[in-house]
């Protein structure tokens, strides 16, 4: 999630929307409008929900600072550190509800990064998301009404024969849409992360029909948990709709799928494929660590890099020790092993 | 798996007894039965047990050296020696009779490294197992002179298999293999119509764990119609578990009250939460609805209570469980009933309901 690109996608959207009443933006105007934006950004009123998304920019540059210098910090200084950050976040999306009280980030924010129990955060997520729901229903119905008058009127227009299929929407094209996705996708990575992996699936599969094109990666935490419900059929064809472009979550997911199933030589293929494809990939399996704690939402990380894969092995943990003999089984793979060795002594690691 | 083993041994030499019976004399089968009942008491050999006999015999001896004496021992070095003799009687076991399922079972169960070779072994053999006692019983029947006996010697000769499958859907259920698991009850459940092993608690707990709660309502329905007692403590957590899981606070609340209500201290088993020891032979005989039976479920149901990310040592249902209205009122007054109750029976206080924490851990 980059804020500062969304800020300037919610600023583009309105201005466009303001403008397009009067007549409808050409594309040259509308990139013209987008440089001005970007590069004048002061010349523009700025809307209270925009300057109350804006304050979310300040945790995304501590986020970044963090990442630079908690890698010196021992555990005590680390847990510290955090409990501290959290503090200042709770501050800024305080701050940022005063300006504009119904920022549905900060809402989130807050009540993730709540020290309550994980039933009330659960709770407080379901609120929000009830609501982002709503929004996102009415929005849906609204899109596809006007899709489907520009579609007649293209037949009225044109006399050509008109297909059955419907257009997909993807309401991730609506920057003012996307907190309410992210909400969702918040509270489907937490009912993994809490075990609640049929509600899960459910979930995650509306919020797909929202944002077919799934820019919130939702089908993460959708393949673990059709792994752990042992749904295969369901997994397959959630990686046949994405072309089989498998994460770390999806690989993962496939092989504790194949354990589960007792497919032993599939299990042992599918583990050696997984080490071939990420270098760090049995060394994350085998020794897992803690991740940075996720605030804004999955961390932005290079993809296949140990931090992926480290936060991916996290999010798997509860399934993975769900089968307690699984490590036991992957760490007596061979391929494993020389892996978990190979990067253990490439980057100092111990093993 | 509530198969009595001596019961079982005496009803499989008993078999052996009346088949030996002249069945032309009306008093033969009785004579036979009091000299048998005697002789048995005494721990005398009997003449016509067959190898098989014996070392089932021996396997019931290592059985209750196992199941039933290892989870009281109070110190590692005995232990050690009830798990060594205990193994030892089921090698001799072997020694009689090599195919035996039971031995060969509970060799498995005892000397295996981990859940999964002691599943992969086990899958191996549940075939053999089968056929074995399939065999068995044909050529007991074959000699049989009378029709009265076959729904026993059925059932005396076809449980070996039916704990193995027991045994293996148990195991597939621990290594997390949910549908393999509720693939293996439902065919014990076929074969074994009247569920002798009990298939349906350990089916009822693969079924939550897949968190859908059509089809545990289904066999809830199903084991209603067995006609066992209800409610069952596997399937109220199971019930308990999917509810939790599917965010029906309310539903949870109704099968909570449902165990407190059936079962004696079932506020104290519910919070302690104790993982006791895996039997090898079968699921321990204790009284219906007795504490004692809430806290072998409890201990199956470990497999609910302890996933996901616990710091206290429960996994979230095992803590959302503990720390409910519900269990956390009643507590007190069990509390006290079990105080009352020690200080009647001169029991010590610090020992609780439910058999104690595995010995070996």
């Amino acid at each position: 999630m980059d804020i500062n690109q969304e800020l300037l996608d919610r600023r583009f959207y309105r201005k466009c929307v303001e403008l397009s009443q009067t007549a409808p933006l050409s594309h040259g105007a509308q990139d013209e409008l987008r440089l001005a934006l970007k590069t004048t950004p002061n010349r523009f009123e700025v809307a209270p929900a925009d300057s109350a998304f804006a304050q979310l920019a300040r945790i995304q540059d501590e986020l970044a600072r963090a990442e630079r210098t908690d890698e010196y910090k021992d555990d005590d200084e680390y847990s510290l550190a955090w409990e501290q950050r959290v503090e200042q976040f709770r501050d800024i999306c305080q701050d940022a509800l005063a300006l504009f009280p119904s920022t549905m980030d900060a809402q989130r924010i807050l009540a993730m990064s709540d020290r309550a129990a994980d039933d009330t955060k659960l709770e407080r997520l379901e609120l929000l998301v009830g609501r982002s729901r709503q929004v996102l229903n009415s929005k849906l119905k609204m899109e596809r009404l006007q899709t489907q008058q520009s579609s007649e009127g293209t037949y009225a227009s044109s006399k050509l024969i008109c297909t059955d299929a419907a257009p997909t929407i993807s309401l991730w094209n609506n920057p003012f849409m996307r907190p309410y996705l992210r909400t969702m996708e918040t509270l489907t990575r937490a009912y993994v992360r809490c075990c609640r992996y049929r509600i899960a699936t459910g979930l995650g599969e509306d919020l797909l029909s929202f944002d077919p094109d799934d820019h919130t990666q939702v089908r993460n935490s959708l393949a673990l948990a059709y792994a752990r419900c042992e749904d295969e059929r369901k997994l397959t064809s959630l990686l046949t709709r994405f072309n089989h472009q498998g994460t770390p979550w999806t690989h993962l997911a496939m092989i504790v799928l194949l354990y589960k199933q007792g497919r032993m030589p599939a299990f042992r293929r599918a583990l050696s494929g997984f080490v071939q494809l990420y270098e760090s990939a049995a060394y994350a399996l085998l020794r897992p660590t803690m991740p940075q704690p996720q605030v804004l939402g999955r961390a932005d990380v290079k993809p296949g890099s140990y931090r992926q894969l480290v936060q991916a092995v996290s999010e798997c943990e509860a399934i993975l020790a769900d089968c307690p003999d699984l490590l036991a089984q992957a760490a007596e793979h061979e391929k494993v092993k020389k892996s978990a060795e190979a990067f253990a002594k490439k980057y100092g690691f111990d093993f | 798996m509530s198969f009595d083993p001596r019961a079982e041994d005496f009803q499989r030499t008993a078999l052996r007894t009346l088949q030996a019976s002249n069945p032309h004399d009306r008093f033969s089968g009785v004579r036979t039965m009091n000299e048998l009942r005697r002789s048995f008491s005494e721990g005398r050999a009997l003449a016509n047990q067959t190898d098989a006999d014996r070392a089932y015999h021996l396997v019931v001896q290592a059985t209750e050296r196992y199941d039933y004496e290892l989870p009281f021992s109070t110190n590692e070095d005995s232990a050690q020696k009830l798990i060594n003799d205990s193994l030892a009687q089921v090698q001799e076991a072997l020694k009689l009779d090599p195919q035996s399922p039971d031995a060969n079972r509970l060799r498995i169960c005892i000397s295996a490294n981990s859940f999964e070779e002691s599943y992969q072994e086990l899958k191996a053999g549940a075939q053999a197992a089968f056929e074995y006692c399939k065999q068995e019983l044909n050529s007991y029947l074959v000699k049989l002179s009378d029709p009265d006996l076959v729904t026993l010697a059925r059932k005396v000769f076809m449980a070996p298999a039916y704990r193995w499958y027991a045994t293996l859907a148990d195991r597939s259920l621990i290594c997390g293999r949910y549908k393999t698991c509720i693939d293996l009850c439902t065919k014990l459940r076929r074969l074994d119509t009247y569920d002798t092993a009990d298939a349906y608690r350990t089916q009822a707990l693969a079924t939550a764990k897949l968190q859908d709660a059509i089809p545990l309502s289904l066999l809830s329905s199903r084991v209603r119609r067995l006609g066992r007692p209800m409610p069952d403590a596997w399937l109220c957590l199971s019930h308990a578990y999917v509810a939790w899981a599917n965010r029906k606070i309310s539903q949870v609340d109704t099968h909570i009250l449902a165990l407190l209500k059936a079962y004696p201290l079932a506020a104290i088993v519910l919070t302690q939460q104790t993982e006791l020891p895996m039997p090898a032979f079968a699921r321990v005989v204790v009284q219906p609805h007795s504490e004692d039976e809430l806290a072998i479920a409890t201990s199956e149901a470990t497999v609910l209570l302890q996933e996901g990310q616990d710091f206290d040592g429960a996994g979230g249902f095992g803590a959302f469980l503990k720390n409910h209205p519900l269990v956390q009122e009643a507590l007190t007054a069990d509390k006290n009933k079990y105080a009352q109750l020690a200080t009647l029976e001169g029991l010590n206080l610090d020992t609780t309901p439910g058999r104690p924490t595995n010995p070996r851990d």
